[in-house]
């Protein structure tokens, strides 16, 4: 079992103490700038694309279980369903867990009754295909041409059959979107996507649709660790690179301390 | 404490009746969990809402304890590693004189020497520790299985209700799953240090005539000795609250379970709607229902028939569904990627701007590199000095191990800080959303 030492104590509290206070200031009503991000602004667009073509979208969650990224998918889904509610549009959502199926079905009759639109919400839009990864996939594909969706989203995890899916939604010429944690997918998914949000961008998403307070806190303070850690990236480069050029003892002993601190 | 706990649970949970009775309990259970699930979907959300911020908290309180808090039991002995481990370190640093053959060889040396040797002792005392631990760890681990062993029998508890260990013939709890990871974790740690003594011993026999290159395949010896000792470190450093992870963990299981009958009724609903009102390819919703019940009947069937032909026969019923059929089917699914692949490189390889011109030529650069024409192309180039690194091998491997793991790592760091506040946000029902109706 994995325990905290030292280095995680400093490094990990220094972060959720930023986090937390970004999060706290921004709820007192200090206002916070981020960047644009074409991605998810293109989120409207496919929405409206949707609409005027009267075709319906689709929006997968992943093949991940109930877990932080489920959860993060869920609540861009969340906004896409509100999106999805005020322009009188459908958006099919095929699940593989039945957790994370449970939520969606709840997510999706919430943002429908939020936005004045409960008649809109259609339980068999939100669907449990299955809970085999490639079984999901041929599902989701037979979903994506059936329906000749005009827009189709792709947030969570994603493993060998992210190119399955956006390679099918390419061929019904859907406009699609794609976020997900899972570094390996990324490059499928920018080859056959029109937009990906990758790396971070991934967990900012919420923050960028909502705009609300509590997630722009959350993600100015995720900028402030990740300053944190590129500084200490920085030093380290530069100690391991003077220590190799001077092989100077007391940096030598200082770098090893902290190795050993990290490792457990 | 931790016997009486856990007996005061099984008094509770484990019902001291025959298998018929037993069965009725598991279907009383049952009939409370779902109950309680819909109690929990039926109420007023503001009654619910704290009900999920109490439990998101406490549990997420139970994980991040166990994280915070290394045991101290074995304290003096992760010590040892420790200490072991950072003269492995020493000892790698020193040696990279030797494979740049720096001008203070010999002193590097001699410290890397005076490193291993410091090293040696510390492991020789880790040892030691072991060996006076472990009787203690394997006659607490007995004595725990025979308690578990003599209750459940004295109640008429039958094996294969509870973890059942195959190795002993015992039956397991939370007490007897402590100290059978306990001995594990110190047999592991001696494996570990038995890696890391062998390439001690490598080190120890480097002079400053040893080949550069071998000196360089020792130092990698080193550091993955040093990595053996760390991650034997980690393993024992469990705390009080550690035995509880697995049963904490369980209740997640549980309510998966549940759930995943959500998602059947879900998945059956939406199929029997279809057959009755005969819509467009109503059949397929049929082949579900006869997959599903031929799965569930076949699988229920192989192991509880016991040894009767119907038994045999119905293994052979589940092999072909599930061996011949549906992982064939999964294995058609996934060679789809291939022909995916090539549709969307095609896509990806139109130069349309100045990136995607240098994704294409760094791509292409890689995938030349990786083939016997790309190697040879560059062939004529020498094998060493500066001239080698335009051989396209070479350069193809620069490029996936410098550019392109650094773009890999840096996204690494900010999806780890991003799920850190991700995973803050839920544990403090910061986070808006279905499961908690609105910004809390």
């Amino acid at each position: 079992m994995q325990h905290a030492n030292l280095a995680v104590y400093i490094l990990e509290g220094a972060m959720v103490f930023l986090i937390l206070y970004k999060i706290l200031s921004a709820r007192a009503g200090r206002r916070l700038f981020i960047r644009r991000i074409p991605g998810l602004s293109a989120i409207d667009e496919a929405v409206g694309r949707a609409t005027e073509m009267g075709r319906p979208l689709l929006f997968s969650p992943g093949i991940g279980g109930f877990n932080v990224v489920s959860l993060q998918a869920l609540a861009i889904l969340g906004h896409i369903i509100s999106l999805v509610a005020k322009y009188r549009s459908r958006v099919i959502v095929p699940t593989i867990d039945p957790l994370v199926y449970t939520i969606a079905e709840e997510a999706a009759r919430d943002a429908y009754e939020a936005n004045g639109a409960p008649e809109a919400f259609n339980r068999d839009d939100i669907l449990y295909l299955t809970g085999d990864q490639f079984a999901y996939a041929s599902g989701v594909v037979g979903v994506l041409h059936r329906e000749k969706v005009a827009g189709a989203f792709y947030f969570g995890d994603f493993f060998a059959e992210a190119l399955i899916l956006s390679e099918n939604g390419q061929q019904v010429g859907a406009i699609q979107v794609a976020g997900t944690p899972q570094v390996t997918q990324v490059p499928f998914f920018i080859a056959s996507c029109d937009y990906t949000i990758i790396g971070d961008e991934f967990y900012a998403a919420s923050a960028y649709l909502s705009r609300e307070p509590t997630l722009l806190g959350s993600l100015v303070g995720q900028d402030y660790s990740k300053a944190i850690l590129l500084v200490l990236m920085v030093l380290g480069i530069a100690a391991a690179t003077w220590l190799t050029i001077t092989g100077f003892p007391s940096i030598e002993a200082a770098l090893l301390r902290i190795t050993t601190a990290f490792n457990g | 404490m931790i016997l009486l706990a856990n007996n005061l649970a099984f008094s509770l949970f484990v019902p001291q009746a025959r298998p018929a009775v037993l069965a009725a309990y598991i279907g009383v259970c049952l009939a409370l969990g779902i109950g309680f699930i819909f109690l929990l979907t039926a109420m007023p959300t503001r009654f619910r809402r704290p009900i999920v911020i109490a439990t998101t908290f406490i549990l997420g309180l139970f994980y991040f304890l166990e994280f915070m808090f290394p045991g101290r039991q074995m304290a003096p002995l992760r010590d040892r590693l420790a200490a072991a481990e950072s003269g492995f370190r020493t000892a790698q640093q020193d040696l990279y004189a030797v494979v740049v053959q720096r001008n203070d060889v010999s002193a590097r040396l001699a410290h890397a020497g005076q490193a291993l040797n410091d090293a040696a002792r510390s492991l020789d005392k880790a040892a030691e520790m072991i060996d006076r631990v472990k009787p203690d760890a394997e006659e607490q681990l007995r004595r725990a299985a025979e308690d578990a062993s003599r209750w459940a029998k004295a109640r008429g508890v039958p094996g294969k209700v509870l973890e059942f260990d195959a190795e002993t013939g015992s039956i397991s709890d939370i007490r007897t799953q402590t100290y059978r990871k306990r001995v594990g974790d110190l047999a592991k740690a001696a494996e570990g240090m038995s890696d890391a003594r062998a390439a001690m011993e490598k080190a120890q026999s480097v002079s400053a005539s040893t080949p550069p290159k071998e000196v360089d395949a020792i130092r990698g010896s080193l550091a993955a000795g040093a990595d053996s000792l760390a991650l034997a470190r980690s393993n024992l450093s469990d705390n009080f609250l550690s035995p509880y992870t697995q049963p904490v963990g369980d209740v997640s299981v549980v309510i998966g379970a549940f759930a995943l009958g959500l998602g059947i009724y879900g998945l059956a609903a939406v199929h029997a709607k279809a057959i009755s009102g005969k819509r467009p390819g109503w059949l397929n919703s049929l082949a579900f229902y006869v997959a599903m019940i031929a799965m569930t009947l076949v699988g229920f069937l192989k192991d509880y028939l016991g040894k009767r032909p119907a038994q045999s026969l119905s293994e052979s019923v589940y092999n072909i569904l599930f061996y011949g059929a549906l992982n064939a089917l999964s294995a058609t699914m996934f060679s789809l990627v291939a022909f995916y692949i090539v549709s969307a490189a095609y896509r990806a390889f139109r130069v349309k701007s100045g990136e995607s011109a240098l994704m294409m030529a760094s791509a292409f650069l890689v995938m030349l590199s990786l083939v016997p024409f790309g190697v040879l192309i560059t062939s004529g180039l020498p094998v060493h000095g500066w001239a080698s690194i335009f051989r396209l091998e070479n350069i193809g491997h620069w490029i996936l191990l410098f550019p392109n793991a650094a773009a890999q790592r840096g996204m690494l760091f900010g999806i780890g800080v991003g799920g850190l506040a991700m995973a803050l946000r839920v544990w403090l029902s910061l986070e808006r959303g279905s499961y908690f109706d609105k910004e809390m």
